[in-house]
This record gives structure tokens, C-alpha cells and sequence, in this order.
């Protein structure tokens, strides 16, 4: 339990390591893509920091980190190709990204800092920790992005042929105000993760100040 | 024995106070705030029926966001940045918290809706300065911040409730601003075409031209500049080697286009440069302190301008070199000292002539092959003959990608024009369909290169524009010998 909320609040990936920006910043424009996105790289993560765990013992250090990414690039081409096949729209969504998790640093980072030193159990609960709070992390920033970029949100339109009905719902009634499409653009994404960077460390040591 | 005390400096204290000085601010912006009201204000109010309301609109507009750019910061200075009662009040005393709000007011359009300017005076004070620590701390000014917010997230909304012009402009000049009227324009322009339907070019120097709400009159600038150099508020340097940069580099544009002495003028007197130059490049907290430093920064601020001007599809330069080199002031001030050493100022001077070199020899041969060269945009994607009528499939680059259009032709004359697909901003895209601006196009098909786009959706019209008249000219040298 303490290894999972670690991950999501001492060492979020996003907001406080600040890994795995790339793709975080590039998909968050819809609700749907974070929380799918989100999916991926915890199943890979907690697979790779399963494998690295198990193999620990037999990897020399000289060719740890080839070894690592091979077997973090296994498992994307396997991810790859599952969803090309069972989920068309969301590997068509996903594009370049998908294909980007093999250097989600992320990743790399939790095979070298915490997989390939640490046993097999607290290795799979990290994975699902540090997923879990890229997941939030992602979904966060989409929410506000999309709502007030595009003024939807969307629960289900890519993967609607796998559950069978679209979800997207208009948040606010018709005004000048929103949306505001500059937040859809890159730079929009940058402020967004910024100010939310911000308030949740703001957060984060106002908590350790009344503990104190 | 007398006691004596030990005491720390300062002993001398200047009478220019952080307060006095945004006092001394206030007051040169005061004639250009009443200029204003008389451009915006009373001339639509006596030769178009406004009402008083309309009259007193201006003034509302500059009254708003000094309010609340105040109040925000005096929220986020007590709650962000943790103020006790007695510092918040020394705080808020120097802070200039008025200043941005004073600032954006007069550096926007007169159409943008009230929401969206409280928005972008939160907006400027928050992003622009309290993220940093407050005042003192921001690297970028906060009106520009701003602005910039504004200007990137409502564009399409502040043109669709009329844009830059005030309601006596509409009705009578039928341009959009200067600048963005040189934009759309084939090649450099003429007198005729640049500054004939604003009147003349004294009417750019008093500022009766369509431009945002307070930028426009460069005389009251000069004015103000020369008041808050004399109280000693502004670094003069800046803003003379900024419109002296961008005063040589367009005279030798100019010269080598064969236009005289109006251009650089006409260049110089638009797009809000002089505000630019002697209020927001010289904000104290984001502009160099050491004397060189100054020299380079208002030198880079006009090259920046010209290049951004001339090379890029948006007609405002002032605004994104002022945050361009607001980044670059640390920079510049550690060049400024090592200038005082003799040969490393020969070589900053040797390496600033080299760049306007650069920049002169790109957009001269930028401007001259424009007319004779392809469009490289432009795309025949299909191409077929039916009868007497020629149907063209054709792609040219617009704002979001390409817009492909199906052009039918018939003896010389476009007889269809039907866009297929496009990928604009539907902000921008819903302007131009407002504007019935395709119509507009093959109603005008025999005078195209003088006809104006739409404003506030400059780029998606401009390509449309320029995609039939492409197609003409592909017609031309194929079927009409």
C-alpha cells in the first residue's frame, strides 16, 4: 500500500519527477486518450519491472541498460500489436506515441532505479504505483485541457467499437469565453502542466509542514 | 564625550520612489488615454450613432483592468505569496500593480468582449508576474503576457465582434490595420496600396488609423517619452536604437524595392511600435541595466521586429520580439559589460552589422522571387476537361494544413469554386464563411492581387486568395493561346 501511494504522491512520474513529458504533454488533448494511454504504460510497466526483477540476478551491470530496453521494446511491440488488431481506433489515435513508450523514461527509469534492485513483489506493486499516478497525472491534465480547450469531455468515442456506445458530453452552455483553443495547442499544455505542477507541490509540502 | 553611532548606508536617497515613478507612467499615458477616448469615443459618437454609452465605452474599457489587475494581485500577493498586513501594504505600494491592466487596456482591439478582458488581466497578472514571486521577480512583462493570451486564445472571437476597427472606421476605411493589410498584399506594396486608404502618412503620426486602442497616435508617444525621459523613468536607449533599428533596415529594404522615404516611415509609424518601443521594451523589471546592454536589447528588439514583419505569416512584430528578448535580458546585460572592453564592443557592433545583412539579403530575396517563382504551396492535384469547362482539383497551404478546392473554369472565367476539405480553425473558418468571401472571390476574380482578406481569419482567406489565383494563372499558360 505504501509503495503504491508513493507512486502517486511522493514520486509522481509527471508532476514531481517529471518523466515521460513527451507523450504526457502530445496526448492529453482528449480524456480519453490520457486514461488509455494511462493503460498502456502501467501494463508495460508492470511487466517490464516484473521481468527485470526476475532476471535481476543474471544481468551483468556493464550490459544492464541494452538488456532493459530490449525487453521494454518486446513488450511494446507486443502492445503494439494486440492493439492493432483488437483496437484499430485507438492504435490509429495513439500513432507515434505508441511506439514512443519503449523510451518513456519512466520506464527505463523504474527498471534501473527500482526493478533490477528490489524483489519481485515490490517490484510489480511499484510498476502499478508509479502507473497509477501517470494515469491520474495524465487524466488530470487531459480533463482540463479538453474541457476548457474544446469545451467536451470525452469518456468513449475511440474505443466505442470495442464497448459499443460513444460517450462525449459538452460541458458548458455557448459563451465567448470557452473554449479556449490555444489550451489544445503544445503551448497550452506546457501552462497547463506548469500551473498544475505548482499547486500540487504546493499541496504536497503544505502536507509535510502540518505534519511536522 | 558625544556619543557617536554607526549607521548603515544608503545616506542619499533619490527622489524617483517606485511609486513616484508609475505616478510619472500614469501621467504620460494620460494624453493617450484621452486621445483614445476621442478616437474611439466621440468620433464614432458624432459621425455614427453610437450613443452615449458607445461614447463612454473606451473609457470603461481602460477603467476595467487596472481594477483588476490590483485586485488580483493584492489576492495573490496576500495568499500566494504570503504577505503580512504591513509588508502587503509597502507591496502593493511598489508593485505597479496598476500598470499592466493600464497596458493591455490600450494594446487591445476595442471589440474584445469585457469577459475576455478580465480574463487577460487575471491572466497578466497571474501568469505574467505572480508565478515568478511577484513584482521584481517576472522575466516577461506582464501586459505582453497578457496580451499574447489574448491574442492566441480569442483572435477568432474578438474578430467575429468586429475586430481592430471602431464603429466610425467600418464605416469608412474598408482595410483591415496597416500591417496586416502589407500581409496580404502580393510583394512589398505601393503607396497607393500601404498607406492611400488610411489618408496619409500624417494621419499615421497623429494616429487616426485603425490599430488597438490606445497604440496608434506615435506624436503622444514622443511626447511621453520625452516627459518620462526627463523625470528619468525610462532608459531612453531603447527606444531609439529599437525605431532607429527598424528605421535603417526598412529604409534599405525600401531603397533597394525602388520606394523612397515614405516606406521605412510608413513601416516604423505602424503596428503600435512606438507604444511598444518607449512603454513596454522599457518596463524597468524585464529591460537591461547596463548602458550597452540597453544599446544591444532595443538593436535586437528592431531586428526581431523586421524579421518577424517581414517573414512570418503574422503582422504584429512587436509584441513577440519585446517577449523574445524579455528572455534574453540576462543575457544581454552580461554582454553589455564585457562591451566596455574595446575589441569585444567591435565585435558585437561587427557581429549586429553582419545580421542586419542577413536579414536585409533574406527578405530582399524573399520579396523578389515572390513575384516570379511558383508557389511552392500550391498544389494542381487533378485536372479535367469536360467541354469548353476545365475543372481543377487544387490544394494550397492555409492556416491548418491544406484547404483543396475544386475550381471550374469556363473561357478564362471561374464558374465554380467549391472547397472540398480544409482544416482550419473553425473559429477563423466560420469568419470567412460569414463574409461570403468565396463568393466574393469569383465575383472579383479580374482584380484578385488588390482585394482584401478577411480580417481576424487573415491566413485561411489569404489562401483561398491565392489558390484561384494560381488557378488562373495555371489556366492562362495552358489553355489561352
Amino acid at each position: 500500500m505504501k509503495t503504491i501511494q508513493n507512486g502517486i504522491i511522493k514520486e509522481n512520474p509527471v508532476f514531481v519527477l517529471l518523466l515521460g513529458l513527451c507523450s504526457t504533454l502530445a496526448i492529453t488533448t482528449k480524456f480519453e486518450n490520457a486514461y488509455l494511454m494511462g493503460i498502456c504504460v502501467t501494463i508495460v510497466l508492470i511487466v517490464s519491472n516484473l521481468i527485470v526483477s526476475c532476471i535481476r540476478k543474471w544481468i551483468p551491470e556493464s550490459v544492464k541498460t541494452p538488456v532493459y530496453i530490449l525487453i521494454i521494446a518486446t513488450l511494446v511491440t507486443i502492445m503494439e500489436l494486440l492493439l492493432h488488431s483488437y483496437a484499430r481506433d485507438v492504435y490509429q489515435v495513439f500513432g507515434i506515441y505508441l511506439p514512443l513508450i519503449v523510451v518513456n523514461c519512466i520506464i527505463l527509469g523504474r527498471a534501473l532505479a527500482v526493478a533490477s534492485k528490489t524483489s519481485v513483489c515490490k517490484s510489480i506493486l511499484d510498476g502499478f504505483g508509479i502507473g497509477l499516478g501517470y494515469t491520474i497525472a495524465l487524466m488530470i491534465i487531459a480533463c482540463i485541457r479538453e474541457v476548457l480547450g474544446s469545451n467536451t469531455i470525452t469518456f468513449m468515442d475511440s474505443i466505442s467499437t470495442i464497448t459499443g456506445y460513444r460517450a462525449i458530453y459538452r460541458v458548458f452552455p455557448e459563451n465567448e469565453l470557452i473554449p479556449i483553443s490555444f489550451l489544445i495547442s503544445p503551448a497550452g499544455a506546457f501552462l497547463t502542466l506548469g500551473l498544475l505542477m505548482a499547486i500540487f507541490n504546493a499541496i504536497r509540502k503544505g502536507g509535510k509542514h502540518e505534519s511536522h | 564625550m558625544k556619543a557617536y553611532h554607526s549607521q548603515i548606508g544608503p545616506f542619499q536617497r533619490s527622489k524617483n520612489k517606485t511609486s513616484s515613478m508609475m505616478f510619472h507612467v500614469v501621467l504620460a499615458l494620460l494624453p493617450i488615454i484621452i486621445f483614445s477616448f476621442y478616437k474611439n469615443g466621440i468620433v464614432p459618437y458624432i459621425h455614427h450613432n453610437v450613443g452615449i454609452f458607445g461614447m463612454f465605452y473606451p473609457l470603461l474599457f481602460i477603467a476595467i483592468p487596472p481594477v483588476i489587475t490590483f485586485t488580483t494581485e493584492w489576492v495573490g500577493a496576500y495568499f500566494f505569496l504570503r504577505k503580512k498586513s504591513d509588508n502587503l501594504k509597502e507591496y502593493m505600494k511598489n508593485s505597479y500593480a496598476i500598470l499592466p491592466g493600464l497596458f493591455l487596456a490600450l494594446i487591445l482591439p476595442i471589440h474584445t468582449p469585457i469577459s475576455i478582458l478580465i480574463l487577460g488581466s487575471i491572466i497578466a497578472t497571474v501568469i505574467g508576474k505572480l508565478v515568478y514571486g511577484g513584482f521584481g521577480n517576472n522575466i516577461f512583462n506582464p501586459a505582453l503576457v497578457g496580451r499574447l493570451f489574448v491574442i492566441t486564445a480569442y483572435a477568432g472571437v474578438i474578430a467575429s465582434h468586429g475586430g481592430y476597427l471602431n464603429p466610425y472606421e467600418v464605416d469608412t476605411i474598408s482595410k483591415a490595420t496597416p500591417l496586416s493589410n502589407a500581409l496580404s498584399i502580393e510583394g512589398i506594396g505601393t503607396y497607393e496600396i500601404l498607406v492611400k486608404p488610411y489618408g496619409s502618412l500624417w494621419n499615421f503620426f497623429i494616429g487616426m488609423i485603425p490599430g488597438t486602442v490606445g497604440e496608434t497616435s506615435a506624436l503622444l508617444c514622443i511626447v511621453g517619452f520625452l516627459y518620462l525621459t526627463w523625470k528619468r523613468v525610462i532608459k531612453w536607449r531603447i527606444p531609439v536604437f529599437y525605431i532607429g533599428t527598424v528605421f535603417f533596415l526598412t529604409t534599405v529594404i525600401g531603397l533597394s524595392n525602388g520606394l523612397s522615404i515614405w516606406y521605412p516611415i510608413f513601416q516604423i509609424l505602424s503596428g503600435g511600435l512606438f507604444f511598444g518601443a518607449i512603454f513596454m521594451a522599457t518596463d524597468p523589471v524585464t529591460s537591461p541595466v547596463t548602458k550597452n546592454g540597453q544599446i544591444i536589447y532595443g538593436t535586437g528588439l528592431g531586428i526581431l521586429t523586421v524579421i518577424f514583419r517581414y517573414l512570418t505569416s503574422y503582422p504584429e512584430g512587436v509584441l513577440t520580439s519585446i517577449l523574445t528578448m524579455n528572455m534574453l535580458v540576462f543575457i544581454v546585460d552580461r554582454l553589455g559589460m564585457q562591451c566596455k572592453k574595446r575589441e569585444n564592443g567591435l565585435i558585437t557592433i561587427a557581429v549586429i552589422l553582419i545580421l542586419f545583412g542577413i536579414v536585409v539579403y533574406t527578405i530582399n530575396t524573399r520579396y523578389t522571387n515572390s513575384g516570379e517563382t511558383v508557389d511552392p504551396n500550391f498544389v494542381l492535384l487533378e485536372e479535367r476537361q469536360i467541354g469548353n469547362q476545365v475543372i481543377y482539383t487544387v490544394s494550397e497551404k492555409g492556416n491548418g494544413g491544406p484547404i483543396a478546392c475544386e475550381v471550374t473554369i469556363r473561357d478564362g472565367n471561374i464558374i465554380k469554386l467549391q472547397v472540398l476539405e480544409h482544416n482550419e480553425t473553425p473559429n477563423y473558418y466560420a469568419l470567412v464563411e460569414k463574409e461570403d468571401y468565396i463568393n466574393i472571390l469569383m465575383k472579383e476574380q479580374k482584380k484578385l492581387p488588390e482585394l482584401d482578406t478577411v480580417s481576424g481569419a487573415t491566413i485561411s482567406s489569404n489562401a483561398l486568395k491565392k489558390l484561384v489565383i494560381n488557378t488562373l494563372q495555371e489556366y492562362e499558360e495552358h489553355y489561352e493561346k
